[in-house]
């Protein structure tokens, strides 16, 4: 459904490259997982994948989705895709959420013009998407984005990605900062979606989302991809050390700092 | 007899739900001792009142009921300059270690500044020899003081916010929720960094998580919050 061939990302003003030569591809309605640490250039990745990188990074290389280069798009033909086929969860979910609205204006305005429903409808339309997503309609709707925990506000805008048709979901760091029982609920959530067919290109730390998610993966460090399979091969017979470094350092596995000669045999000399 | 760093006696507290009519009790009775050096783990889901125990234990918050002890001293009892004294060798850093520097100071005259709050003859030099060996003990490397807290990575920054908080000698720290925004590898270093100072320096640690493994390799003891009844 989505493949990315030899993709580098530019700095312009950095005069740096964070991104070097990524390549892999995203089966229809099964779950694609970019694992890294902070700064491994896996956001970018999906920033690149929705369109919206900063003004001074440009993309070199092509990612297609069914049969479009993405990287190669008019403004326009853009407008088309995005939020309408191509939707993205994003990290900080504030950052995409309007603090001085209360939230079910927010979301009832999304559905009010992508699925033209009428305004006396919006709240019996909206009151079981509410429920589904363990939210009260009438009390989480009436709040603030700053009233909201983390979690909630995730949901809400799982709420507003339901409004679109989009086949296809990029889903950046969905459990960081999460408690275990919000985390739980946030990949049940994910899950939920690959259920009903979507697809997922999923950007996270959290080695257990993968796990959970299935399908294909790949370990991102310093802009590269290291290693690429599925997760169960990936994770239960690693073959890079930087992966097998990665997996020890979760708590559950004993919480064992990389080795720094792995990272600094890893780190290349960026192009200028 | 053992030495506590500090200790919490028979702790309560509630709190009014908002547009409600009604309290919601965190804990009743509840105490808990900390001994130099020693890392005790905080587990508990969000909003079971652990970041509200760091904070009462810091004597930022009030419990309804019952006694903190800062070396056996108790601070409700206390005078206010007594207090004071001793108000900087309990320290904290959160889970948003950027909120502990100004956006608009350079690292180094945010460490600069500390050192100098708490030895106001020393030198320039002697600040600067400070900081040099507190943030090597850190591996943190000398050219990112020169940096603004925006231009750090989420390690480094919480890594800095250590290094604030070692730079007042502390006898007790609460880390709450220090590394749950960080990955696995980075997490790794930092817990790691702070067991050994811990150790080394005999600084008890509060480390509130939501994260069970996580408190299982780094701490001995682990105290559950539970709503009803905190299980030791």
């Amino acid at each position: 459904m989505l493949r990315v061939s030899k993709l580098s990302i530019r700095s312009v003003i950095k005069r740096k490259q964070p991104v070097r030569g990524v390549s892999f591809s995203v089966q229809k309605g099964k779950a694609f997982t970019l694992v890294g640490e902070t700064g491994s250039g896996k956001t970018l990745v999906a920033q690149a994948v929705c369109g919206n990188l900063s003004g001074e990074l440009t993309a070199d290389g092509k990612i297609e989705y069914k049969g479009v280069d993405l990287v190669r798009l008019s403004r326009r033909e853009k407008r088309r895709l995005y939020g309408k086929e191509l939707f993205l969860l994003p990290q900080e979910p504030d950052s995409a959420l309007d603090p001085t609205m209360r939230v079910i204006s927010q979301v009832a305005e999304v559905f009010r013009y992508v699925r033209g429903y009428a305004v006396k409808d919006l709240h019996h339309r909206l009151a079981p998407i509410f429920s589904d997503l363990d939210l009260s309609l009438s009390e989480a709707g009436r709040l603030y984005p700053c009233q909201l925990s983390g979690g909630m506000k995730q949901r809400i805008l799982l709420a507003i990605s339901l409004a679109v048709p989009a086949g296809f979901i990029v889903v950046d760091e969905p459990t960081k900062g999460l408690d275990k029982l919000s985390r739980t609920s946030a990949v049940h959530r994910l899950s939920n979606l690959l259920e009903k067919g979507k697809t997922l290109l999923c950007i996270t730390h959290d080695l257990g989302v993968a796990r959970e998610l299935g399908g294909h993966m790949a370990v991102m460090y310093d802009g590269c991809i290291v290693e690429s399979g599925s997760v169960n091969h990936v994770l239960n017979s690693p073959r890079h050390p930087y992966t097998r470094g990665l997996i020890g350092a979760a708590p559950e596995n004993g919480m064992i700092p990389i080795d720094e000669e792995v990272l600094a045999a890893m780190k290349q000399p960026e192009k200028k | 007899m053992t030495f506590y760093c500090i200790r919490g006696e028979n702790l309560s507290k509630s709190y009014r739900v908002l547009g409600r009519n009604n309290q919601k009790q965190l804990y009743r009775d509840l105490s808990l001792a900390i001994r130099p050096g020693e890392l005790v783990g905080l587990f508990g889901q969000s909003g079971c009142g652990k970041s509200t125990l760091g904070d009462i234990l810091l004597g930022l918050k009030k419990p309804d009921r019952g006694d903190v002890f800062w070396n056996e001293i108790n601070i409700s009892q206390a005078g206010q300059k007594k207090r004071k004294e001793l108000r900087h060798f309990y320290q904290k850093i959160h889970q948003e270690p950027g909120s502990s520097f100004p956006p608009q100071q350079r690292i180094e005259d945010a460490l600069h500044d500390i050192v100098r709050l708490r030895q106001p003859d020393s030198d320039h030099d002697s600040c600067t020899n400070k900081i040099a060996s507190t943030i090597q003990e850190l591996h943190l490397e000398k050219e990112l003081l020169n940096r603004y807290p925006d231009q750090l990575s989420g390690g480094e920054i919480q890594r800095f916010a250590l290094a604030r908080v070692l730079l007042n000698n502390p006898v007790f720290l609460v880390a709450d929720e220090p590394t749950s925004r960080l990955d696995y590898s980075v997490q790794a270093k930092i817990i790691r960094l702070l067991m050994q100072i811990a150790a080394k320096n005999k600084m008890g640690v509060l480390l509130i998580s939501h994260d069970h493994a996580l408190l299982e390799v780094a701490c001995r003891r682990i105290v559950i919050l539970d709503q009803k009844h905190p299980e030791m």
